[in-house]
């Protein structure tokens, strides 16, 4: 009974890891950008959801209808207004600006927020579903788990089905076919973007109601992130979601004492044995 | 390529803008005693690196407040300091440690020998204080250590001839968080199965070490899943183990989110306990505030309080006062670790006025013979753990409880360990939303 709860509990902490990766890998896979800004994102993204569903008494589930716009729009404006143009100098400095705004974003939100812990309490972050004797799924976790498939799903399909994502995807595979066949580059990396921080507003959204949080919090989260793009692959969709499995997995297995030592060796052991990760083409 | 270069030149004339404004409003560096004429003898600089971002910013909180109140006294009030024959204002440089032990000791490496300070304090957390320390002995800068358990601070080196420590030792707490068992029907003895839950840091370390020792030698039954890092997502197996051996009491020490993850992924597996003493992440309303109503009833150390009974040697304060001042300007209540910043300045001018110099050996010696009042009570480092000289300071014990206005309170609950404290106790040990068994 006792390995059936590590694996549950590992699969459902997979689920936010993978969500918090999914951003992240869309930009290496597609813009071809390290985004050193991503976890602020995320963190913003939590802020949201937490005083918006403070001010207006709702579930912070609710919140992402107002957030996820805001920062697909915010996202859009920032990659054709500032990192567009860097990139045409190259990745390089592009990777620095990503770097200065999430130093930043940090420190606008210390000033806007103050350095208290932050956490957006719902009823439900402490009930658990009991499925046999000894064995409780965390309400919470499932929730959070739902919302994290439910994001990669539908990313997966929009990619896959519609012609916006078939020409997102063109971008990705080759660019200067892609802008010969009559494809804005520019505006594909924006919608990139634009979708990178909508997941970074759904992956706060989980974050607030899961884990305190801080304005400099975004620098763990991106360390996840990186996890998940190193194991799963870059710019790949269903690896994100296999690698915030394992790493979910092991940090579970490996318990509170070296769930983390286990979760980096394993990173360390991608890099060096498949350094383009899982499903990387 | 043109708007590029108009957005360049832009930035560039906005940032002249800046200089120039920055410029004509006299920026940070002035002295805040610049108003008066200085005295002639130039400044004395003290370093104080403060995790003002970060996961321990709750404990930085005040700092800058503090610092000005400190410098005024001195600069404006008492005119300066007489070293060297001369009358000399002093400046704090404070620099931010981002809560992260590296920058901690980059800031204090840069205090010593960019800006060639004259003392410098650490402060604020193990994780604070001893690599700056560390960067304290290194540089052979006079070093005023505070406000972080005295064990963990002397055994992370064995060499402290640049440094003094104030502030309790874990004997000390293990005895505070007794008594706050004790209040909450679990005295020596009682047989109470003891959840431990320390991050395996320095200070988790020192204190778990302690801990199982006394707790066993108390009667009490230890239930030790292991030590973990900082900032841990997943506590599935503390969490199991605090369940299959059906745990009373929680102990530990931790940052707020580490603590904040554990309790919740507790309640959700249905563990349930009758106390909770937790040290570092539940000293501030700001800490507490993320655990909405399940802070009710947690234990925690108090080690200052507007209400104690204590006066500044320096500036003739008392705690009441300087709480005063503090919510009169700042809209809260004085955080505990802002008393012992003011304390600290405190220790720092009077180093200064005894030495009655600047030679940085002198002023070592000046601080080692310190017998002061301070706002956080008496210092004189009269005792010794692994050759760091400290002196022991003041702890009663609080419990989180809601005050009339409907606000998060520690209020004390118990001063058994220094019955000078008796006046501040203004509550007495209830049982809340988080110590419901």
């Amino acid at each position: 009974m006792q390995v059936i709860q590590v694996i549950i509990n590992g699969i459902l902490l997979g689920g936010i890891y993978a969500l918090l990766g999914v951003g992240m890998t869309m930009m290496f896979g597609i813009v071809k950008l390290t985004n050193l800004a991503h976890g602020e994102f995320v963190i913003i993204g939590a802020y949201l959801s937490t005083i918006l569903a403070s001010a207006l008494g709702v579930d912070p589930i609710l919140t992402i209808i107002v957030t996820v716009p805001i920062m697909f729009l915010v996202g859009m404006g920032l990659q054709a207004g500032l990192i567009n143009r860097v990139m045409k100098i190259g990745s390089e400095p592009a990777l620095l600006v990503t770097f200065g705004l999430s130093i930043i974003l940090a420190d606008a939100m210390l000033l806007v927020f103050s350095a208290d812990a932050q956490r957006a309490n719902v009823p439900y972050n402490t009930a658990s579903i009991k499925i046999a004797n000894g064995l409780n799924i965390s309400t919470l976790d499932l929730i959070v788990f739902g919302i994290s498939l439910a994001t990669i799903v539908v990313l997966s399909v929009f990619l896959k089905k519609t012609f916006l994502g078939r020409s997102i995807r063109a971008t990705s595979d080759d660019l200067e076919a892609a802008s010969l066949m009559g494809v804005n580059v520019n505006r594909t990396y924006a919608i990139a973007m634009g979708i990178a921080m909508a997941t970074a507003a759904i992956a706060g959204m989980c974050v607030s109601m899961k884990w305190v949080f801080y304005p400099s919090s975004g620098g763990n989260y991106l360390l996840t992130a990186f996890g998940v793009v190193v194991i799963g692959g870059m710019g790949s969709i269903p690896g994100t979601m296999i690698a915030g499995l394992i790493l979910g997995l092991a940090q579970v297995i490996g318990g509170a004492n070296y769930g983390q030592l286990i979760a980096y060796v394993l990173m360390v052991l991608f890099l060096a044995v498949r350094p383009q990760g899982l499903f990387s083409k | 390529m043109k708007t590029v270069k108009r957005v360049a030149a832009l930035l560039l004339a906005c940032l002249f803008a800046v200089t120039l404004l920055a410029g004509c409003g006299g920026g940070e560096e002035a002295p805040a005693g610049s108003g008066n004429a200085a005295p002639a003898g130039g400044t004395i600089k003290i370093g104080y690196v403060n995790p003002s971002t970060g996961a321990l910013a709750g404990n930085g909180e005040g700092c800058d407040w503090v610092v000005k109140q400190i410098e005024n006294y001195v600069n404006n009030e008492l005119g300066g300091i007489d070293v060297d024959g001369a009358k000399k204002n002093i400046k704090v440089i404070v620099y931010d440690s981002t809560s992260d032990q590296q920058t901690a000791a980059d800031m204090a490496q840069k205090l010593c020998v960019e800006d060639e300070v004259d003392l410098i304090v650490a402060i604020q957390t193990p994780e604070t204080a001893i690599p700056v320390e560390a960067q304290a002995e290194i540089n052979e800068v006079p070093c005023i250590g505070i406000q972080a358990p005295v064990d963990p601070c002397a055994m992370a080196s064995d060499t402290h001839d640049w440094t003094v420590h104030a502030f309790w030792t874990i004997d000390n707490i293990y005895e505070a968080h007794k008594a706050l068992w004790t209040a909450a029907g679990f005295g020596p003895g009682s047989g109470a199965k003891i959840g431990l839950a320390f991050a395996n840091d320095a200070d988790g370390t020192a204190w778990h070490d302690t801990f199982v020792v006394k707790l066993a030698a108390d009667g009490y039954q230890v239930v030790d899943p292991g030590q973990y890092p900082s900032l841990t997502d997943d506590f599935s197996n503390v969490v199991k183990a605090f369940k299959d051996a059906d745990i009373d009491i929680l102990a530990g020490t931790n940052i707020p989110p580490d603590f904040s993850n554990l309790f919740t992924q507790m309640q959700a597996a249905g563990v349930e306990v009758d106390a909770i003493t937790m040290g570092k992440c539940c000293l501030l309303p700001g800490d507490v505030a993320a655990l909405g109503e399940n802070v009710e009833g947690i234990l925690s150390e108090v080690w200052w309080s507007p209400l104690y009974p204590y006066v500044s040697g320096l500036t003739g304060i008392n705690c009441a006062d300087l709480g005063a001042a503090y919510l009169a300007d700042n809209g809260g209540v004085m955080p505990q670790p802002a008393g012992y910043a003011y304390a600290s300045l405190e220790l720092a001018v009077q180093a200064f006025q005894k030495a009655g110099t600047t030679d940085k050996a002198k002023v070592m010696e000046a601080i080692r013979a310190l017998d002061v009042e301070t706002i956080v009570g008496p210092i004189k480092y009269d005792k010794e753990m692994n050759g760091l000289q400290y002196s022991d300071t003041v702890v009663a014990g609080g419990q989180w409880q809601k005050n009339e206005a409907g606000e998060w309170e520690l209020v004390v609950i118990d001063a058994s360990l220094y019955p000078e404290l008796a006046g501040a106790v203004t509550g007495e040990y209830k049982a809340g939303n988080a110590t419901q068994k």
